[in-house]
């Protein structure tokens, strides 16, 4: 049990050595601004561009859905026209960029870790490196900067279109009375909630890119290795952006307060 | 010149390459040959600082690449091209687009035109004109290991490194690549390392051939030397005999 305990902890903290020394070596890179610009135009488009349908659906029916069960619990106390209230503050500073950096996850986060995972495998990452082609200046690097700068913008997106299905939803569907659904939510979304939301997404993005990353250069040998990496950073980025969604939580509300 | 010495190599509990001594000179057109898991791969890997050793050196040049961290291996890898055994081309890029890679990659600033010019003098040296538009999946075996060639050389290495360049290909496909490789070595003036158990090809392309044995260098010599030994264990290699007690377990 002990060794199983020591060979499971040892393996599990030296992963995460490789993955700091990973981020280290990949922001190096980019505070000395070493991107090229068409490599990263490529994966912008690959992660930002291509990621909308999913995005824009996402967004939709999470403030239809979060518009209707509102409704039905303040229709109770009479409390209608705060239903875009709660769809807005929701929206804006948790669902908006953790839904959409699940969807991400799930949609860009195994494609990096299954294309990079390839190239592994068929040794075109050892083919770089003979190119004298660092593989994080070449493959990590145009990822994660076009994740983080993606993210933010999808995830505006997504609030801007939950917000607009819920007041649909709330107005031609529960009857709710325009003027006040819309003056109340814009009364109580601030622009802190955005800027939360945004510097949500910005982690986000990053957390996606390097664990996509890092599985798909970690990856074992064969179809079976490439299969596991994909699957696992689907899995460990949805993880960290659930845990890391609490901790900035309170620490971005905490800031906010200082300066509400 | 590449001089390895007393390489010692393990993954895990298993030992790869025990004490291993080599010396290539510039030039020089080196064939390392043995058996298939020998570890002829991971020891040409060494030589360009893709794998580090357990112990031991590999000097590039009077400069010994180990311990050095990826970033100072960049450059020590300019005066390198490898030639790897499935070709390792880009599967998203062209044929053009894979040659010119190294090129785009360089700080001298190429422009469009001399890479172009240079890729189709390249894809021209390994028979493959007019190839520039296709995808590596739309490629035999034997034209992916041709255009790997093509873009190791397209920035004129001093050495050029071949991992089992013949290996599934038909003998006149192999015969094809064997004379580019002595193509290379001639027009270029590179230094070549070829892995190899062809022993055609090794007979062929080599001016100094390195026998792989029970982790260690068994055997060197000039093809001549070699091929005329009489020694038990290079023989049977050569003349490609089973060991009778290998050959009971199947």
């Amino acid at each position: 049990m002990n060794f199983l305990l020591d060979s499971w902890l040892g393996d599990w903290l030296a992963g995460l050595g490789r993955i700091a020394v990973m981020t280290r070596e990949a922001f190096g890179t980019i505070f000395r601004c070493r991107i090229v610009g068409r490599d990263l135009l490529r994966q912008i488009h690959f992660i930002g561009i291509k990621s909308q349908s999913v995005v824009l659906v996402t967004g939709a029916f999470t403030g239809m859905v979060l518009a209707a069960q509102t409704y039905f619990q303040f229709h109770k106390v009479k409390m209608d026209t705060a239903t875009l209230a709660v769809v807005g503050v929701s929206m804006c500073s948790e669902l908006g960029p953790v839904l959409t950096a699940l969807m991400v996850a799930g949609r860009v986060g195994a494609a990096i870790a299954a294309e990079i995972g390839t190239m592994r495998v068929t040794e075109q990452i050892d083919a770089l490196r003979t190119l004298a082609t660092h593989p994080i200046d070449y493959l990590v690097v145009p990822r994660v900067t076009a994740a983080m700068l993606a993210l933010p913008l999808l995830t505006l997106e997504s609030i801007t279109v939950g917000i607009l299905s819920g007041y649909l939803v709330g107005v031609f569907l529960l009857g709710i009375e325009p003027t006040y659904l819309w003056q109340n939510m814009l009364k109580y979304t601030g622009d802190i909630d955005v800027t939360i939301g945004l510097i949500k997404s910005f982690v986000y993005g990053g957390i996606i890119a390097l664990v996509g990353c890092y599985k798909g250069m970690t990856c074992g040998m064969g179809a079976e290795g490439v299969g596991r990496a994909t699957t696992e950073a689907v899995v460990y980025s949805s993880i960290s952006i659930l845990m890391c969604n609490f901790f900035l939580t309170l620490a971005l509300q905490r800031v906010a307060q200082m300066f509400v | 010149m590449i001089e390895v010495r007393q390489l010692t190599k393990r993954f895990g509990s298993q030992t790869i390459l025990d004490r291993v001594d080599l010396r290539i000179e510039s030039g020089e057109s080196a064939v390392i040959i043995g058996r298939s898991g020998g570890g002829k791969s991971v020891l040409i890997k060494h030589l360009v600082g893709l794998l580090q050793p357990d112990s031991g050196d590999v000097i590039v040049d009077g400069e010994s690449i180990v311990g050095k961290n990826e970033r100072q291996l960049l450059r020590v890898r300019e005066k390198f091209g490898m030639v790897f055994q499935g070709a390792a081309l880009f599967d998203s890029m062209t044929v053009a687009e894979n040659v010119a890679f190294p090129l785009q990659r360089k700080k001298n600033n190429f422009t469009a035109g001399e890479i172009e010019k240079r890729v189709a003098a390249a894809l021209d040296m390994v028979d493959l004109p007019g190839t520039q538009n296709m995808k590596p999946a739309e490629l035999s075996g034997g034209m992916r290991k041709r255009v790997g060639l093509a873009r190791a050389i397209i920035y004129e290495p001093q050495i050029v490194l071949y991992d089992e360049p013949t290996t599934g290909l038909d003998p006149i496909m192999s015969d094809c690549i064997d004379q580019l490789i002595i193509r290379v070595r001639d027009h270029l003036k590179v230094t070549s390392v070829v892995v190899t158990h062809d022993m055609r090809s090794a007979r062929r392309v080599g001016n100094k051939v390195f026998m792989l044995h029970a982790k260690k260098i068994y055997a060197h010599g000039t093809p001549e030397e070699i091929f005329s030994s009489q020694d038990a264990i290079v023989r049977q290699f050569i003349d490609g005999v089973a060991d009778p007690k290998e050959a009971s377990h199947f």
